[in-house]
């Protein structure tokens, strides 16, 4: 968006703008898969034909430079981070990040007290937006997650001038 | 043969490497100076009667006092297995490698290597094998103590609420 982005104020046209692009946004989500352990098998079911992420506008991408999300799907190790950290990068704004699983929220049974080589939780790497609890989590519980972030990416400001976004930087993470 | 008749045959052999041996059991096997390694397997793969031609698994031990290196051996042309053990010091061990005896030792000699801090002499390319290249520490010893950061990542993560900690 560069310049435009977060540029004007709370004008209707600008808000129903603003709700049009979020439309587009949130209904068309690609998601990188970054599954790393036993959580990852739990992540490619969505998209089989039982659970079916598409429904939710959701489809698996490979490449990071053409994906908004990235599901997090297992145990993170040192050894993983800096190409996770990497992979993020090289996403292009607006990114998202989901967080699936006990080990790539906190560490989860690889925590810090048990493992050396398990970094406790992907948060400490790069900001998340949806954690989605469970070891593993249920198939219904990642498309919960799924449509908890369009939630929020519907209530994001693009065009609209957002007081919070000084504080929260331009893609609305932390 | 025999797994008795193997630890005999090794017994009678070196008699002063074999510190001690158990010929039935689980896990027979003989257990020897770490000095006289490069014979008794050089014997176990050359001796006609023996012909280990094929290591099933070597591995690496922290007992608390020592060191142990285990080489599960096992000979496709009789069927026979033999375990043989090596007793070394826990602090700036060195042992000779055997990947001249069988390639696969690489691999297994340098996962014990970083994971115990065994030095293989002789290994033909000693890095590390799953830790990242900058690792500092062998985390299979029992004095391991967890690091506090990794590039700059914290690996600490304290409960949110008092009350959930662990006592
Ligand atoms: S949270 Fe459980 S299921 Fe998921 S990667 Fe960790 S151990 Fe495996």
């Amino acid at each position: 968006m560069g310049i435009l982005e977060n540029a004007f104020p709370e004008y209707v046209v600008f808000s129903q703008l603003d709700k049009a692009i979020n439309w587009a946004r949130e209904n068309s989500i690609s998601y990188l898969t970054m599954d790393l352990a036993c959580c990852g098998v739990e992540m490619l079911q969505v998209a089989g034909g039982r659970f079916d992420i598409e429904r939710f506008g959701a489809v698996a991408q490979v490449s990071p430079r053409h994906a908004d999300l990235m599901i997090v799907a297992g145990t993170i190790t040192y050894k993983m981070a800096s190409r996770i950290r990497q992979l993020y990068e090289q996403m292009p704004h607006p990114r998202y990040v989901l967080s699936m699983g006990s080990c790539s929220n906190c560490g989860g049974m690889f925590s810090w007290e048990y493992s050396y080589s398990s970094v406790s939780g992907v948060d400490k790497l790069i900001p998340v937006d949806v954690f989605v609890p469970g070891c593993p989590p249920r198939p219904e519980a990642l498309l919960h997650g799924l449509l908890t972030l369009q939630r929020r990416i519907a209530g994001q400001r693009v065009l609209v001038r957002d007081e919070l976004s000084v504080v929260r930087g331009k893609d609305g993470n932390p | 043969m025999e797994t008795r008749e193997l630890v005999h045959r090794i017994e009678q052999t070196f008699k002063d490497g074999v510190i001690s041996a158990a010929d039935e059991g689980l896990f027979p096997y003989v257990l020897i100076q770490a000095d006289a390694l490069k014979a008794v397997i050089s014997f176990c793969v050359h001796d006609s009667m023996m012909r280990f031609d094929f290591l099933e698994c070597l591995s690496g031990v922290d007992t608390g006092e020592e060191m142990l290196v285990v080489y599960q051996l096992f000979s496709t042309a009789f069927s026979h297995r033999l375990n043989v053990k090596v007793s070394i010091g826990r602090h700036g061990s060195k042992l000779s490698s055997v990947t001249g005896f069988w390639r696969a030792a690489a691999a297994y000699e340098l996962e014990a290597a970083e994971m115990l801090g065994i030095t293989f002499e002789g290994h033909p390319a000693p890095r590390h094998l799953l830790l990242p290249e900058d690792w500092q520490g062998h985390p299979l010893r029992k004095d391991y103590v967890f690091p506090e950061e990794y590039h700059d990542v914290e690996h600490r993560r304290p409960p949110l609420r008092k009350e959930h900690a662990r006592p």
